[in-house]
Parts: C-alpha cells; sequence; structure tokens
C-alpha cells in the first residue's frame, strides 16, 4: 500500500477487451498501460517497471508465455494470466513459469478485480516483510512454520509428516496457485512429479482435519486441473 | 450319378434334430418360450369320450385361472357334453357356404384377435371347408400355439398320418383326414381318453355315439370287438411311445422333440406307386421306435426318359409325403438304380434300406436280376429290408421309373412321334428303289433301312423307330424279295435277313434312343443347374434390392416361363410388390403373400396353406435374418412339379441372399452417411462456438463493467438491461462452453486424461460454478467419512456434476437437491436426487440431445445431459435416471476403476517414515 496509484499493464490482442478493462481498472484507481503483442508488452514491463501485468496467452506474435519467462528473469511482478483457450496445459505452463493467478475467458470483471487487488496485497506484503513471518494465519487457522505448530481455532491439530510439509509449502506461498507439479516437487522432491494423485490424497486427508465441510473449502482452495491455493483472506 | 437333396421347409412341423435347434431348445428352457401349449384328447374310436374329457378339463382350468375359449365343438355333442359348455365363452362358428350349403367352421382370425390364454378345438383332424386360411385344421391349431395361445384338441388313432395304412387294414375302413405325426409329437401333453371296447360297443348299440348317416355302413363294419381291440392297443401304444419320449427327453432336459439316440439312419427308396406311400410310413415307424433320421430316396433314370405328367405325379406326392413325415427327401440321378441307391446309403451312413418287392417278370427274378436281388447282393453290411408291395391294391399300370423301363410318352407327343415313322418309311423306300433301279445289291439296300431306323430313333425315339423297324422288314420283304410285291418268301434264306435286320433295328433303335433320353435328361439338369448358376450371377452383380427383385422376375419369365410377382419386405408388411400386374392388384394374393412373410412358410395353391390362391408364394429367406419378401409364381399352363418347386425354392434362397445382402449395403450406407455428417456437423459447432468465446467474453465484461464503474451515473432501467446482456452473455458462453464440450467427446472418446480424485474436490468445483452463476446454492452433499476416489477426468466429471446440479436447479422447483457419492464394487458412484416432478415415463429419452423435461422453467437446448451421458460413456461407465419411489427424480452415474488398477491408499504414503512432531 505504499504507491497510492499502482500501475497495471494489459498486454491483450483483443481491442476490445482492452477498451472495457481500461475503465474497470481506472475505476478502482489504477493507472492503466496497454499492449497489443508480446514484444511491445515486454516493452513497456521492462520501461515502465508497472505494478502488475494482465497477460493474454493467446497473443498474435508469440506465446504470451515467452513474456512471463523473460519478465521472471528481473522481475517478480504479480502476472495474472487471461486465457480463452481453455487449455489446462497451458495454465499450468504459465504458473509454473511463475505467474501468480489466471483466469478463464470469459471471466467476470468483478472476479479479474478482486484477483487484482489480491496479488498487489500479498506483493506488498513480501516487500513489507522481507525476511517472511514465519507464522501465517487466517481465519480459525495458524501455521507456525518455525515451530512446525498448526492450530485451528486454538485447537492443535496433529498432522502427518507431509500433510504438515504440504500444508507449510502452501503457507509459504499464500493466495497463490502452486501446481500439482510444484507441491510434488517441493514436498515429495523431483522423482514422484509424475503422481498427481499423492498431493491430492494428502490433500483430501488435510481437508478432513481443517475443514468445516471439505466440498466447500474455507481454507484448502482446490484449482481445478491445476493445483491448489491456501486462502490468504 | 449326381444328387440334388432337399431340405425340407423349416417350418414349425419340422422335427429332425439339427445343432442350432438343439442348442436352441436349452435356451428355450431357461426363457419360456412363448408359443402356446398343445394338449391332445387320443382316443381309439368315436364315442369314447374324448370331447367330453376335454370340455371336463377345460372347466377345471377356467375355474382355476379363466380365460378359456371354446373355439369350435362339433355340434353333435350328447346332452351331458352340451352341460358342460354352460359357463364357457363360446366362439361364433365360421359360416362358410360351400355349393350350397352353409358349413361351420373354426373363426381362426376371430379366435387370434380374442388372444384367450386356452381355445378348445375339436376334431384335429378336420378337413376346413374351401374359403378357409388352411386346408387343415391341425394348421390352424398350428397357427394358434405360434401366437402363444394353448390349445386342447381331440383326434382319434386313425387319423394318425402313420398308422393310416394300419387302421385302415385293421378296420377295413380308409380315412382320408390324417394328422401328421409332428404335430402329434408336438403336443406337450396327450391324454388317452379309454373306454373297455365292450362299453363302447353298448354304446354304440344303444345309439350315444355320434356316426354320420353315409358312414352308417362303415361303422357296423368299424364296431366289432376285434377291430376294437386292435385300435386300443394301437392307441395306447401311439401313447406309450409319445411318453416314453417325453420321459427321456425331460431326464436329458430337452424338449419333447425325437432325439435321435441311436446311431441308427434309415432309409427307403421311393417310386411313383401307392406301395411306396405304404414303404414310406413303415419307415417312418420304424425310425420313431429306434428314433432315427431317415431319408426317402427316389431315383431318376436318364435313359427312362421324361416322365407322364400322372406319374411324376405320383411321385411327387410320394416324396411330399415323406417330407411330411420329416424325412430327408433326396432325388438321385442314375442309370443303375441299385448302386445309386447303395452308394447314397454308405455315403450318408445308413444302416437299414427298405425296398419294396414288386411285382417284377418271374424270370427276372429266378435269373435274380431283379433290383430288389441286385441290391440285397451287393448290400454288404448295410441291412436291407424288404417289404411286400400291396396285394388288394395293384400297383398302377404305370412302371415305378426306379425299375426302370421307359415310359411310353403320352398324347400327343407320342402321336407326332409316331407321324415320323410313315414319311421316313417312304423316303427310305424310295432311295431303295432309286439304289436298286441302279443296280445296287441289297445288302446296301438294307442298310438304307437300318439309316432310317437310326435317324427315327434319334428324332422320335424308340417306340417310332421299332415300328419303323417292323415296317421296314416288311417293306423289305414286299419290294425286295422274289417274289415281289408280296409277302411271300421263298428263298428261306431271307427269313433270317429279315430276323437280323429287325433285331438288328430294335437293338440300334433302343440304343439310340436311350442316348437320346440320356441327353435330354441331361439337359433338363444342365437347365436347372444354367438357371440357378444364371439367378446366382447374374443377382450377385445387381445393385439395389428392387433391381434384385426385377432381375429375378425377368430370370424366372425369360427361363422358366413362369409369371411371378416379388414382394419386397417393408417394416413389418409386404411392399408395393413388383411383376405380374393381375398377381399385384388382387387384394386376395396380396393377403396370402402377406401371411407367407409373417411366418416364413410357403403358401398357396399346391400348399395345404390358402391353396386357392392363384400363384404359389415361398418366402424369401436368406439362411440367416427375418424374411426379406415373398415370391409368387404362376405356371402358364399345368401345374409345378416337385422338381421345379425344388428348384425354385433354391431360386428364392439365392434372391433372398442377395436382397439380405443389399439391404445390408443399404443400411451401412445410411449408416456412414449418418456418421460422416455427424463429424461434420461436430467440427462446424466446434469452430464456430471457439470463434464465439472472445466476442462473448467482451460482451459480457463490458456490460458488468459499465455496470460497477458507472455506479449512480445509470438509471433503474438501464442497469436492469445491464444486467441482463451480462447474464445472457454468460449464459451463452455457457452453452458454447457445453457444445464445444460434447464436439471433443464426440472426436475422441477414447482420450480422456483420467486420474484418481478424491470426489470431494470434484463436487467442490462443481458447486463452485453453481456460485458463480448467481444460483442460490441448496445442495446437500452426503459423503462417507473416508475420502471416495473416482478415476476420472476431473474436468470432464466437474462439468457432469454441474449439469446434473443445474439440471436439479433448473427442473426441481424449491425441494432439497442433494449429491451422494460411494464405492460400489470397482466403481464409483455419484448420485443427485431431487424432490422435483420425476422424469415422466421414459427417463431413459432425457439423455438424448436436444431433448428436454416438460417444465419449461429455464432455458436451454437440451445438451445437458446428453452431455452427462456422453462424459459417463468416455470414461466407460453409465449414468440412468429415474423416479424416486416417494417422489422426484435421482441421477446415478457409474464410473468405473480402471483395469487392473487400484485407487491408491486414502491413508496416503509414508505417512509412518516419521515420527509426528507436536
Amino acid at each position: 500500500m505504499t504507491d497510492p496509484s499502482p500501475t497495471v499493464l494489459i498486454v491483450e490482442d483483443e481491442r476490445a477487451i482492452r477498451r472495457f478493462l481500461r475503465p474497470a481498472l481506472e475505476g478502482e484507481g489504477y493507472r492503466v498501460l496497454e499492449a497489443d503483442d508480446q514484444r511491445s508488452g515486454l516493452g513497456m514491463a521492462s520501461s515502465h517497471t508497472p505494478d502488475l501485468i494482465i497477460l493474454d496467452l493467446g497473443l498474435p506474435d508469440r506465446d504470451g508465455l515467452e513474456l512471463i519467462r523473460a519478465v521472471r528473469e528481473w522481475s517478480s511482478m504479480p502476472i495474472i494470466i487471461v486465457s480463452a483457450r481453455g487449455q489446462d496445459a497451458d495454465k499450468v505452463k504459465a504458473l509454473d513459469l511463475g505467474a501468480d493467478d489466471y483466469l478463464t475467458k470469459p471471466f467476470s470483471v468483478q472476479e479479474l478485480l478482486a484477483r487484482v487487488r489480491a496479488a498487489l496485497r500479498r506483493s506488498a506484503a513480501v516487500r513489507d516483510a522481507a525476511d517472511g513471518s514465519p507464522v501465517f494465519a487466517v481465519g480459525s487457522l495458524t501455521i507456525d512454520l518455525a515451530k512446525r505448530r498448526v492450530t485451528l481455532a486454538a485447537e492443535p491439530v496433529t498432522l502427518t509428516p507431509l500433510e504438515f510439509k504440504l500444508l507449510a509449502e502452501l503457507a509459504k506461498h499464500p493466495g497463490r496457485v502452486l501446481t500439482h507439479k510444484a507441491l510434488l516437487d517441493a514436498v515429495w522432491g523431483p522423482s514422484r512429479s509424475k503422481e498427481p494423485h499423492l498431493v491430492r490424497v494428502h490433500m483430501a486427508n488435510l481437508r478432513r482435519k481443517l475443514e468445516a465441510d471439505t466440498t466447500r473449502p474455507r481454507y484448502l482452495l482446490t484449482e481445478p486441473t491445476v493445483g491448489y491455493r491456501l486462502a490468504d483472506a | 450319378m449326381d444328387q440334388t437333396t432337399f431340405q425340407p421347409d423349416r417350418d414349425p412341423r419340422d422335427e429332425r434334430p439339427d445343432p442350432d435347434a438343439l442348442l436352441a431348445s436349452v435356451g428355450e428352457e431357461e426363457t419360456p418360450s412363448k408359443k402356446g401349449r398343445l394338449k391332445i384328447f387320443f382316443g381309439y374310436s368315436a364315442g369314447v369320450g374324448k370331447t367330453f374329457a376335454m370340455l371336463s378339463a377345460a372347466r377345471a382350468l377356467e375355474m382355476k385361472r379363466g380365460d378359456v375359449l371354446v373355439g369350435y365343438i362339433e355340434p353333435h355333442a350328447r346332452p351331458e357334453t352340451e352341460a358342460l359348455l354352460l359357463g364357457l365363452d363360446i366362439l361364433a362358428f365360421k359360416a362358410v357356404s360351400y355349393r350350397g350349403i352353409t358349413l361351420r367352421e373354426l373363426d381362426l382370425d376371430a379366435a387370434l384377435a380374442r388372444k384367450p390364454k386356452l381355445v378348445l378345438v375339436d376334431e384335429l383332424a378336420h378337413t376346413n371347408a374351401e374359403g378357409c386360411r388352411h386346408a387343415k385344421r391341425w394348421q390352424d391349431v398350428l397357427e394358434l400355439l405360434d401366437a402363444g395361445i394353448d390349445v386342447y384338441t381331440t383326434v382319434n388313432v386313425q387319423h394318425i398320418e402313420s398308422l393310416n395304412d394300419v387302421v385302415g387294414k385293421i378296420s377295413g375302413t380308409a380315412v382320408r383326414e390324417t394328422v401328421p405325426d409332428s404335430v402329434f409329437d408336438q403336443a406337450s401333453d396327450i391324454e388317452l381318453v379309454d373306454l373297455p371296447p365292450h362299453e363302447l360297443l353298448e354304446r354304440f348299440s344303444e345309439g350315444k355315439v355320434y356316426v354320420p348317416e353315409q358312414a352308417r355302413r362303415a361303422a357296423d363294419r368299424f364296431f366289432r370287438k376285434e377291430t376294437l381291440v386292435a385300435l386300443r392297443e394301437l392307441a395306447l401304444r401311439k401313447t406309450a411311445e409319445v411318453v416314453n419320449r417325453q420321459v427321456e427327453a425331460g431326464r436329458r432336459a430337452l424338449p419333447s422333440k425325437p432325439i435321435w439316440a441311436t446311431r441308427e439312419r434309415l432309409m427307403v427308396a421311393v417310386g411313383p406307386s401307392p406301395t411306396s406311400a405304404r414303404l414310406i410310413r413303415a419307415t417312418r415307424r420304424m425310425a420313431t421306435e429306434v428314433r432315427a433320421p431317415w431319408h426317402a430316396v427316389a431315383v431318376e433314370r436318364p435313359s427312362a426318359g421324361a416322365m407322364p405328367l400322372h406319374v411324376r405325379a405320383h411321385l411327387d406326392e410320394n416324396l411330399r409325403l415323406a417330407q411330411s413325415l420329416g424325412a430327408e427327401v433326396t432325388t438321385l440321378h442314375g442309370e443303375r438304380v441299385p448302386d445309386a441307391l447303395l452308394d447314397f446309403a454308405r455315403d450318408r451312413g445308413v444302416t437299414r434300406l427298405v425296398v419294396g418287392k414288386t411285382a417284377e417278370p418271374r424270370w427276372k427274378q429266378l435269373l435274380g436280376v431283379s433290383i430288389v436281388d441286385r441290391i440285397v447282393r451287393r448290400s454288404g453290411d448295410l441291412e436291407v429290408l424288404v417289404i411286400r408291395g400291396d396285394p388288394e391294391t395293384p400297383p398302377p399300370r404305370v412302371e415305378n421309373p426306379q425299375h426302370g423301363r421307359a415310359l411310353p410318352p403320352k398324347g400327343e407327343a407320342r402321336l407326332a412321334q409316331m407321324l415320323t415313322v410313315g414319311p421316313a418309311l417312304a423316303i427310305a423306300l424310295l432311295v431303295a428303289l432309286g439304289m436298286r433301279a441302279l443296280g445296287i445289291t441289297e445288302p446296301n439296300i438294307i442298310m438304307v433301312f437300318l439309316l432310317a431306323v437310326v435317324i427315327v430313333a434319334y428324332v422320335a425315339g424308340r417306340i417310332a423307330a421299332s415300328a419303323l423297324a417292323v415296317l421296314s422288314v416288311l417293306a423289305f420283304n414286299f419290294c425286295f424279295t422274289q417274289p415281289r410285291y408280296t409277302f411271300v418268301v421263298y428263298d428261306l434264306q431271307y427269313l433270317l435277313t429279315f430276323a437280323i435286320m429287325l433285331v438288328v433295328g430294335l437293338v440300334v433303335s433302343g440304343l439310340v434312343g436311350r442316348v437320346r433320353s440320356q441327353a435330354d435328361a441331361a439337359t433338363q439338369r444342365a437347365d436347372a443347374n444354367e438357371v440357378l448358376h444364371r439367378v446366382s450371377s447374374q443377382l450377385a452383380t445387381t445393385t439395389g434390392r428392387h433391381q434384385v427383385g426385377v432381375g429375378l422376375l425377368s430370370l424366372l419369365d425369360d427361363r422358366l416361363k413362369l409369371d411371378a410377382v416379388v414382394f419386397l419386405r417393408e417394416g413389418d408388411t409386404i411392399g408395393p410388390g413388383m411383376g405380374d400386374a393381375a398377381l399385384m392388384a388382387a387384394p386376395n394374393e396380396r393377403a396370402v403373400a402377406t401371411w407367407v412373410l409373417e411366418h416364413a412358410t410357403q403358401a398357396g395353391t399346391g400348399t395345404a396353406t390358402l391353396p386357392h390362391a392363384a400363384a404359389w408364394y415361398l418366402p424369401l429367406s436368406p439362411t440367416e435374418g427375418e424374411t426379406v419378401g415373398v415370391l409368387g409364381v404362376r405356371t402358364r399352363q399345368g401345374t409345378l412339379d416337385f422338381g421345379s418347386r425344388r428348384l425354385l425354392h433354391s431360386i428364392a434362397t439365392i434372391a433372398a441372399q442377395a436382397i439380405e445382402r443389399e439391404n445390408l449395403v443399404e443400411r451401412a450406407r445410411a449408416a456412414s452417411v449418418e456418421a460422416e455428417s455427424e463429424r461434420l456437423r461436430s467440427d462446424l459447432l466446434s469452430a464456430v462456438s471457439h470463434d464465439m468465446r472472445t466476442p462473448l467474453a467482451t460482451i459480457g465484461g463490458a456490460a458488468s463493467t459499465i455496470l460497477h464503474s458507472a455506479q449512480g451515473d445509470i438509471g433503474e432501467r438501464d442497469r436492469a438491461l445491464l444486467h441482463d446482456i451480462s447474464d445472457e452473455a454468460e449464459r451463452l458462453s455457457r452453452l458454447v462452453d457445453n457444445l464445444l464440450q460434447m464436439g471433443r467427446l464426440d472426436e475422441r472418446r477414447e482420450t480422456i486424461a483420467a486420474e484418481w480424485f478424491p470426489i470431494d474436490e470434484i463436487v467442490d468445483a462443481a458447486l463452485r460454478q453453481v456460485r458463480r452463476q448467481d444460483q442460490p446454492e441448496r445442495i446437500r452433499v452426503e459423503l462417507p467419512d473416508e475420502p471416495v476416489l473416482v478415476f476420472a477426468d476431473s474436468t470432464l466429471l466437474t462439468q457432469l456434476l454441474f449439469n446434473l446440479f443445474d439440471n436439479a436447479l433448473r427442473y426441481a422447483g424449491e425441494g432439497e437437491i442433494t449429491v451422494r457419492a460411494a464405492q460400489v464394487g470397482r466403481a464409483t458412484r455419484v448420485e443427485v436426487l431431487d424432490r422435483g416432478l420425476g422424469l415422466g415415463d421414459e427417463p431413459a429419452k432425457l439423455f438424448d440431445r436436444f431433448v428436454r423435461g416438460t417444465a419449461q422453467t429455464g432455458r436451454g437446448v437440451g445438451l445437458g445431459l446428453a452431455i452427462c451421458r456422453a462424459i459417463t460413456e468416455a470414461h466407460g461407465g453409465s449414468i440412468e435416471a429415474r423416479n424416486r419411489a416417494d417422489g422426484g427424480a435421482q441421477f446415478v452415474a457409474s464410473l468405473p476403476y480402471p483395469k487392473n488398477a487400484e485407487p491408491p491408499s486414502i491413508h496416503g504414503e509414508g505417512a509412518t517414515t516419521e515420527t509426528d512432531k507436536p
């Protein structure tokens, strides 16, 4: 919350979409930059260093994935993917390359604005507490990474070591989507990266310990076909 | 020697065991067959009380389960019998007027239409009046049984076909009305109605036995103690035979059809004489006793020439009798009758050969060259039974062709042949006279006459040539020997000349005549073969089933000179037909053809079913599959003989195969056109819907941006309109998603990316989609404590669940909606239940594309449930919709585990490798 008017870069080839995104974002008080292809988008990202990029994956010149790879070489600015393809593989690739969040067309503008707010808040939080707080709290759930302690409504919760590692990995990136592959690599090691059901089964067990209703989770959110995120609000 | 074997029609009376039928009959045991059951009340004479017994049994049944119909009871019933009729449902007679008299018959159609559980039909052997569908009442009964109706009927022992002649001998009265044994054997129940002969005689003398007036005298002979005792024994034996067979059949758990238990195989040699009919019956009796299959074989000698029509008719009749009694009928062609018979017998593994001992000349018997002698001599280990011909009824003057003498051609043909003799003699005489004038010697003149004999023998046959030989001798005598122009001979040497000349002339004419008739017979056979060959080669290359029909008609017209009509099957009935206009147009003929199609059995003229039709109708039945049509043929003159009918049967089978082939081609073509257009449609849909996504995102996004950023600047009306734009864009994009999904599922249902998922995640994702649409989320989740795993493509399964939720929310009113999941066997079952109005009568139809429920509470194109089905099928699973007993609908999807794979442990791996730290 240091900059009163954060800058958002829209990289999108459809003029009609840019045309309604701009007033929507400006209405929230952001400054808006527009690029209509990957090359100019990368140029603006480096020259204007925006606070957040909204990126369409289906660009006419080159794939939007290229832009993520290039930006991540020098910046950790939040990138939100907007994809018309409905193809899960691209989203997952984008997230693995370092994108923060994604939306699939057609999307609700309100949903996009909410995601933008959340991403900006997270990056500000990271900037504020550079060394990172060892304790994460959301709702009645507290995760103390240093003490390896988890409490729900002040009651300690007993987790298996793998469950704790999984939860801790999510807690290190609150609000961000972590792909199955990212979680497998971090918790089980790269050798098990082809067994996404490991994540799902342990997640199912974690939910049973932390959620009141496993089909309407409050903390451990599923991003279908992509991965999971820990709610940060 | 060549042979043509004729397989009798596959009609319900056909009792020969074929492996398929035996196999099928095993199946019948499991699923009770739809055919009705036949119960026969069997007696040895009129007056034993069959009708009474039948009515008593029927009354008992009527009390127990009802629905008994009295189809036909002889009107001469005694008072106590009449009394039994009271209270039973009686079918009105069908009145048929015949030569001014009104006859009463069973009204078959009314009985079929009424479709009771049981029909009573008296007198199974009765012959129907002209104008009824079938010639015989037993055929009516078979049709009732085929329609699934049980039948009670009565029959006397003298009416059993195979016992007919025996009874005739015992009683001295011939009975013309007979029932084929196969019908009798079909009875699932035979009740012997017995009365001691002396009691029957008493009743007869008291006038209690009904005997028609005209049969009064015969009856007096019939009702004698010794006759009745013999008949009674016959009836008891017959009953015992059937009962034995049923007991054994029951033991084998097979239906009560004759089972060929022994390795015996019988064969009877058949000719045109009435003796042959006796032989056939006798063989059938023997075959039944030892339960052996049997053959009836006729031998045609090519040298014997064409058979005169009436002889042919006798032979045909005998062959038909054999066929109706269950024989496999074969006609052999061979010059040496004993060899032909014995070769065939060895070939088929026949163990017993039955031949008739016919009145052959005594010298032949003494020399041991009679056919029977030759057969016996060469029979080897084959058992030969020689049965004496019937002395009381001498065989017709006509010779049995099996015994090999040429038969003089009849009538005009013979006259024409004899007319060649005169000119031939005249020419020979003129040439001879000319030769004498030139001084040529007598031996050469004799040669001229012999030449004439040879030519006439070839052109006009043996008889004419023999006549010419005699005349030539006389002419030679008259014109060339001293004294000339008298029949007196001075030089006795000439007598020797005459004798030699006559013998040479007769022998030569005999030989030449035989060559000729062999050639004729060969031609006939070649004709038949050629016709078959033509039919099959022409029909093999014909495309289109109508073209096959046209080709068949032109072949029949061209090669066999027959007027014909072809009716092709259209659905359950026959199409308009093609061919002979008169046959096509007559409603009666169409009715016969329709009956033939429905029953896949021949009918019409020359058969026992609907014999008054103008043509003979035979089903076009391919070797597999249902009858494809009906062929009707009518001769331009005369009747169709057995051989022609056999040929036509073969032609009909070939044509049926061709038509069936064309039917299959048409079906395949239609299917591939449908598949192709389906593919095009889904390509188009997918392309269009892809291009619609961005515009839809823009419309929805723009509207909601105005809505949220303009805040107070817009009025209530505009706000509502913007809401509508945004909502409709959302709805449209959901539709596009569905279409895309459907297209993808159609294209590649193999390539779904299935993995193991906890069902909670899928339910969560589907519920979130519901919430995204601002639907009030009122779905209750019931899951077991342990996580339920499902092997599925998560996107597709989420879509499936969402569609089911969406469907319930739209159509099921305000009631509670529940989702459940459970592991059931090696599958995961997911259920969505609601409390709406239910699904109507045909829930399964809801899964068809573009079918929507009746409650018009929402908009949509009816793709949702079709997608659900496509998704479950892509997973190798199934989905069902049913109405809940206590109101509402229930959708159950079942998704199987993959083969050879178990769900991962729900407690996770490595849980115990590290100890928990607090």
